[in-house]
């Protein structure tokens, strides 16, 4: 326990020196703050993203179709963005360095899934079918690699309540702890141990519902 | 209340739990699959959009304090340019000979409107309100007078008259006392009156 502690106050210290030196301009801690986080906030958008379309002349990913993109494009571009803003206000200032980098961070990236979300969500879905069937051809709600389980995790995520889908996203795609998570959203870690329960009862009882949907998409 | 057989409870509560983390190791599962769903240049492409803006706030700020430092130079030499211009100016300045030869420069005089005064604009001001405020306090006083004037003038025209009329009637042979004069004989003697006053106020002729 001692050494999982001392471990963890040396990490602390370590991510506490390259903020300080990438808030200077230093390219070698930025390049080391990119390579620490950006998968861990790429997984947590491509979770949210990955199942909706996106638009626009900008999108030139594998799988672009008329101009719908795929959910790793998307969750690249979300990600791009999200350590744009964190470099902005390293640089600028704007965060002073408490322990609390990563909930900082992983807010930033949440409200930005959140308003790429909304943003989607405004857009009008084509109805002609060429377009349907392009879409539905290549943007799934996996990758082609999912096993049947996976898919069925997938889907089921999709139908969680956004609360419950958050906490599970947070714990799992994010990796932070419930203590973290509970400074982010600033409710009890009590809440969100409740929260988690549920979404995984949840998720079982929704995956062992839709073997039937998925043989009808294959 | 449930008949169910504690074991049967505690089973279930197992197997619940249990399933509970299978889905937890099946979403570890597929959050490893994302994340190595990215390719192998992802990392740098972040890298590369994000450090744009990394160095471009602290090139702001160099620059703003370089352009700040900038101004401070150009503002100083502009002022020492004007130091130097005045210097110069004061040394050619036009001298004022006393009789024992000794000559004193004159100080060139600014020369500047009475106007641009604070004090005298202020006395200007004052002085233009007191002005207006006895105008019209005057003003007010004459009209008060001279409607004074003209009732105090009626007052006297209406005793002179009714000391007149008196004499009048006394002319006449009619000197009747006040006790015996009736009602219309006063109302009558009240509207020659009047006419008289009015007649008198308008400098025309006596009834």
């Amino acid at each position: 326990m001692q050494s999982t502690q001392d471990e963890a106050q040396d990490s602390a210290l370590a991510l506490a020196a390259l903020l300080q030196a990438a808030s200077k301009g230093d390219e070698q801690a930025w390049r080391s703050i990119v390579d620490l986080y950006a998968r861990r906030v790429f997984a947590m958008a491509r979770s949210r993203l990955g199942g909706l379309r996106a638009e626009g002349p900008f999108f030139r990913g594998s799988g672009n179709v008329g101009g719908w993109a795929s959910g790793n494009d998307a969750a690249e571009e979300v990600t791009q963005s999200v350590f744009c803003t964190i470099a902005s206000k390293l640089a600028g200032g704007e965060y002073t360095e408490k322990g609390r980098f990563e909930s900082w961070l992983f807010r930033v990236a949440m409200n930005r899934v959140r308003d790429e979300v909304r943003r989607r969500k405004r857009h009008a879905t084509p109805t002609d079918p060429e377009t349907l069937s392009g879409v539905s051809a290549a943007a799934s709600v996996g990758s082609s690699t999912d096993t049947d389980e996976i898919s069925r995790l997938r889907l089921a995520m999709e139908n969680l309540m956004d609360s419950d889908r958050e906490v599970v996203e947070l714990r799992h795609h994010a990796g932070l702890s419930f203590k973290q998570i509970s400074e982010m959203v600033d409710e009890p870690v009590g809440t969100l141990l409740a929260r988690h329960h549920r979404a995984l009862k949840k998720l079982k009882d929704l995956m062992s519902e839709t073997p039937d949907i998925l043989g009808e998409r294959a | 209340m449930s008949n169910e057989n504690p074991n049967n409870l505690r089973e279930r509560e197992e197997r619940l739990e249990k399933d509970l983390d299978a889905v937890s190791g099946l979403l570890d599962r597929l959050v490893a699959m994302d994340r190595a769903s990215a390719d192998e240049e992802f990392e740098h492409r972040v890298f590369g959009a994000s450090l744009a803006g990394l160095k471009q706030v602290v090139q702001t700020e160099a620059l703003v304090s370089a352009a700040a430092q900038q101004d401070a130079q150009a503002a100083d030499a502009e002022l020492e340019q004007r130091v130097h211009a005045t210097s110069v100016e004061r040394l050619h300045a036009p001298t004022l000979r006393i009789s024992d030869g000794d000559s004193i420069p004159l100080r060139p005089v600014a020369r500047r409107s009475i106007f641009s005064s604070w004090h005298v604009r202020s006395a200007m001001a004052a002085m233009f309100a007191c002005a207006v405020t006895v105008g019209i306090w005057k003003a007010s006083t004459q009209n008060t007078a001279r409607t004074s004037r003209s009732a105090a003038t009626i007052e006297s025209l209406r005793t002179h008259v009714d000391r007149d009329f008196d004499l009048l009637l006394t002319a006449l042979g009619d000197s009747s006392s006040t006790a015996s004069r009736t009602a219309d004989s006063d109302s009558s003697d009240a509207e020659f009156k009047a006419e008289w006053i009015d007649d008198m106020l308008e400098g025309g002729a006596s009834s």
